[in-house]
């Protein structure tokens, strides 16, 4: 067995990984990133459109083009990379098991952990669509590493169950490969992804989008032959008479994505009901030393916001390893809550608040709505405000404050998303 | 050519009653085949079923299902332990939870101790609790039966078939029979692929034993298809000790909630007539009647873990039991309407189908250098780490995760496929080596093991199937439609 030291581990070298390892090295600290695939870069590299890195490089870029750039600045770093190294363990005191094909088992001790694993595909099986379990039945994430990466067409017809946004780009990415894409079904009453993906890849394609619908059932022996679809009520539930049929080989599922975090869950740490780890403002979780970032602590739309939460959570590890000696720090507990019409809110608690304290507040809308502003409030006075035009659940908020810690009150501090008051509105 | 395909026993049907039939044939000095019209083993009512070993309360005392229930109930501990099949004696309960389901738990007891199953009636709700927290409040009473248990249902099939392959039964897969001649002291039986001979003949063709008895002339019988639709939950979703039964409803045993032997929670099977033989399709309705039977006893079963919903069809004879010995026609056997207890049953009936045949006049001589114990595979998930790290320097594709969710390497995935009787197919994967059975279904490592089956078995990827013919994942390369399509 190979028995390894590091200051900081970062365990996922996507996105995030990448974000935070970088971060990391810039304050001196020895870093370590595990890779459990053949090269770095995460998910980006099967995301060949275009439309990354408009906010954090000003320029719009491929997946694969954003992942290089940080790719890139490695070479000129220190920071150790073990690609192909699946980490089997993660201990509360942060050691890490890993095995590789060429290392055997690696044992990893480390000051500082940064939780980068990323986000998984929502199954079939999630969401209960019933009927047969034949071939031609993939989480759309699949059908776009066949078709991007390895060169195969997993379709020639194709229903689009869910409406997020790797299925409205599977659908842009299918029709260009020659496939005909027969319908996106979407149960919500508007578009589960972005905006702009809805315009960019069914509009314009003329996919036609199904909202208020969802697939009863998917029929086929060995191949899929055709979906079932109705139209539903506002509990989902498929309504009498409406039912048709769609004749397809292949059905796509678009219908969410899930914060990978069994091995987090293993070092003891705690998740919110969003399926992320529990942080404070500097990313750190329930457990001390063990920091997450990215689509493993909330699942982003935009990678920009990835990169700069990473960074933060990479930063702030490396504070941890530089401020061990000092020992261990009193934590506030100030809890941020979710109010009205806000679905969550990262973080879930600030626990060193000072004037100078840059918090990033990140959170999504419950139901879409317009002329709305964001209020951080505490003890009923308001702290904070900010406008927004339109909000979606689809399109993450991100709001930067600094807050009085004298204006907090009984250790509270509630995000709201309200109407903007009429004057201001006009 | 002719004598190359000359059997003394043809076995019609490789799910686990034809396979227990194949593993106690295997001991003795014969030549076997098993003939399966699907491309795997275990690829109907044996692989989506419960996975209980029942304790044999639930038949009445004169029935087949008790008889070769009980008698096969005891042999599960060694098999499994030969065979490495995943089994744990965890006990069943049986769960009344209003006052008027007590007679029916009474008259149970009463069963069991007729059919000398131990059973225990326990009515102290906190001892009740105690062996099963997540129970729910409103027991009333259970009975126990501690000689009930779970086991994995389609790697008791493969890997006894696997023991059948290692001492020389022969395995004719995709090969439906279409055709059966009865001569004096043989049958002549045509498949879609080939023809073979063979001195005796057992119908263990499940869903079509019906069938496949006709071909030979008999009628003494008609099956139903009868379908049970199941949720499965991710490992960890709760903890149970016990498989837990409702009070049996009319036509089966109810909706259970039980572990499996790999850490999930199944809940069903609801029990539904079939026209089509075929239709192992859920239904929004199926689902629903389980989740609301299951919560009968668990509580507020946690949904948002569900990772699958899936449906087998229980083979159900008009006799209402199990149809199991010879016919009239010489040298045919039935071993038939094996619906439930069938899974706690084959291992007795294949012994019992042996012991007949025998009486019928074919020779059991011991097999020389019979080889009845199945060497314990690498697992990197259960392997202690200084033993993972060493066979990892033996064999690097040990440190290669192929699936994350079951964390399971490429060199198992590799011995599934060389294994006697091994994968073809990505749910022969699947049922072999787990990959794709957990929580994100296949979502990262199909493309793996596309690559890995095709490259193993010298084929291209795009062949690769899910379960068979009609059943490719890829159309072919990208760039290609169009053209196709011109």
């Amino acid at each position: 067995m190979k028995e390894v030291a590091t200051d900081v581990a970062v365990i996922g070298g996507g996105p995030s990984g990448l974000a935070a390892a970088l971060e990391a090295a810039k304050n001196g600290v020895r870093v370590l990133v595990l890779e459990r695939d053949f090269e770095l870069g995460g998910i980006l590299q099967q995301c060949i459109h275009n439309g990354f890195g408009l906010r954090y490089f000003k320029e719009e870029l491929t997946g694969p083009e954003y992942a290089q750039r940080f790719i890139n600045q490695l070479a000129g770093t220190n920071i150790e990379v073990l690609r192909d190294t699946m980490v089997v363990d993660l201990k509360p005191d942060r050691s890490i098991t890993a095995v590789n094909k060429s290392d055997g088992v690696v044992m990893i001790r480390s000051q500082a952990v940064v939780l980068a694993m990323g986000c998984r595909e929502r199954a079939r099986g999630a969401i209960n669509i019933p009927g047969d379990r034949c071939a031609g039945i993939f989480p759309a994430g699949l059908a776009q590493r066949f078709v991007n990466m390895e060169g195969y067409m997993p379709a020639k017809s194709v229903v689009i169950v869910g409406s997020g946004d790797i299925g409205m780009i599977m659908a842009r990415r299918l029709t260009l490969e020659g496939a005909k894409v027969n319908a996106v079904v979407e149960v919500l009453p508007y578009a589960a992804g972005l905006i702009r993906n809805r315009v960019q890849c069914l509009e314009d394609y003329n996919i036609p989008l199904h909202l208020c619908h969802t697939v009863t059932h998917i029929h086929g022996k060995d191949r899929v032959e055709g979906v079932t679809i109705s139209q539903v009520d506002d509990k989902w539930r498929p309504l009498p008479g409406t039912s048709r049929y769609i004749e397809c080989d292949t059905v796509l599922f678009s219908v969410g994505l899930i914060p990978e975090n069994e091995l987090s869950q293993k070092a003891g740490v705690a998740l919110s009901s969003t399926g992320g780890p529990v942080v404070n403002e500097l990313c750190e979780t329930s457990v001390p030393g063990i920091f997450a970032a990215g689509n493993v602590l909330q699942v982003h739309d935009l990678v920009d916001w990835v990169t700069l939460e990473a960074q933060r959570a990479g930063n702030n590890a490396a504070q941890y390893v530089k401020d061990s000696a000092k020992g261990p720090t009193e934590r506030e507990r100030i809890k941020v809550i979710p109010g009205d019409n806000v679905g969550y809110v990262v973080p879930q608690f600030v626990d060193h608040l000072t004037t100078d304290t840059r918090i990033q507040f990140s959170f999504r809308p419950k139901a879409p709505d317009q002329n709305a502003q964001t209020q951080i409030e505490s003890g009923g006075s308001v702290l904070l405000k900010r406008k927004h035009p339109h909000v979606i659940p689809s399109e993450m908020i991100n709001v930067v404050a600094r807050l009085d810690p004298a204006a907090v009150k009984n250790e509270e501090i509630t995000v709201r998303i309200v109407p903007q008051p009429q004057k201001e509105a006009q | 050519m002719q004598d190359q395909q000359m059997f003394d026993v043809a076995i019609i049907g490789a799910g686990v009653t034809g396979a227990s039939v194949a593993w106690a044939l295997a001991k003795y000095d014969l030549r076997v085949a098993v003939i399966e019209r699907e491309a795997d083993v275990a690829m109907g009512t044996s692989k989506a079923n419960s996975g209980i070993l029942h304790a044999g309360y639930g038949a009445p005392t004169d029935t087949l299902k008790t008889k070769y229930n009980v008698m096969a109930n005891p042999m599960f501990d060694k098999v499994c332990a030969d065979l490495k099949v995943p089994f744990h004696r965890c006990g069943t309960f049986v769960v009344a939870v209003r006052d008027d389901e007590m007679d029916y738990l009474n008259s149970l007891v009463a069963q069991a101790a007729r059919n000398k199953v131990p059973v225990e009636l326990i009515t102290d709700s906190k001892r009740i609790h105690e062996m099963e927290p997540e129970l729910t409040k409103n027991v009333k009473a259970v009975m126990y039966a501690p000689t009930g248990g779970i086991v994995s249902p389609y790697e008791l099939n493969i890997r006894l078939c696997e023991c059948a392959a290692m001492n020389g039964t022969t395995f004719l897969l995709e090969s439906p029979v279409e055709r059966i001649d009865t001569h004096a002291d043989r049958f002549t039986i045509e498949t879609a692929r080939e023809q073979l001979e063979a001195r005796y003949l057992v119908n263990a063709a499940g869903l079509y034993s019906d069938s496949v008895e006709q071909m030979v002339g008999l009628d003494t019988f008609t099956i139903s298809a009868w379908k049970g639709e199941y949720i499965l939950l991710d490992k960890g979703a709760i903890s149970l000790n016990h498989v837990l039964f409702p009070i049996p409803a009319k036509q089966s045993k109810g909706i259970l909630v039980a572990p499996t032997t790999h850490g999930n929670i199944i809940v069903g099977p609801n029990n539904i007539l079939c026209e089509d033989r075929e239709d192992v399709a859920t239904t929004t309705d199926g689902i629903w009647e389980i989740i609301e039977g299951g919560d009968k006893l668990v509580p507020n079963l946690p949904l948002r873990k569900v990772i699958r919903n899936f449906a087998g069809l229980r083979a159900k004879a008009d006799c209402d039991d199990f149809i199991v010995g010879p016919t009239k026609v010489r040298g045919f056997f039935n071993a038939a309407g094996i619906q439930s207890p069938g899974l706690s049953s084959c291992l007795a009936i294949g012994v019992d189908i042996a012991r007949m045949l025998g009486e019928a006049g074919l020779p059991l001589r011991p097999r020389e250098e019979y080889r009845g114990e199945i060497a314990e595979a690498f697992r990197l998930r259960e392997g202690a780490l200084d033993e993972v790290d060493k066979t990892i320097k033996q064999d690097p594709r040990a440190g290669q995760v192929v699936c994350r969710c079951e964390m399971v390497s490429e060199k198992e995935i590799v011995e599934a496929i060389e294994r006697p009787v091994g994968a073809r197919t990505l749910d022969g994967i699947k049922m072999r080596a787990r990959a794709q059975s957990g929580r994100c279904q296949g979502g990262f490592c199909t493309p793996k093991l596309m690559k890995i089956l095709a490259r193993e078995l010298k084929m291209p990827v795009e062949q690769v199937t899910l379960k068979g013919e009609g059943s490719r994942l890829l159309f072919g390369r990208t760039k290609d439609l169009p053209s196709e399509a011109s």
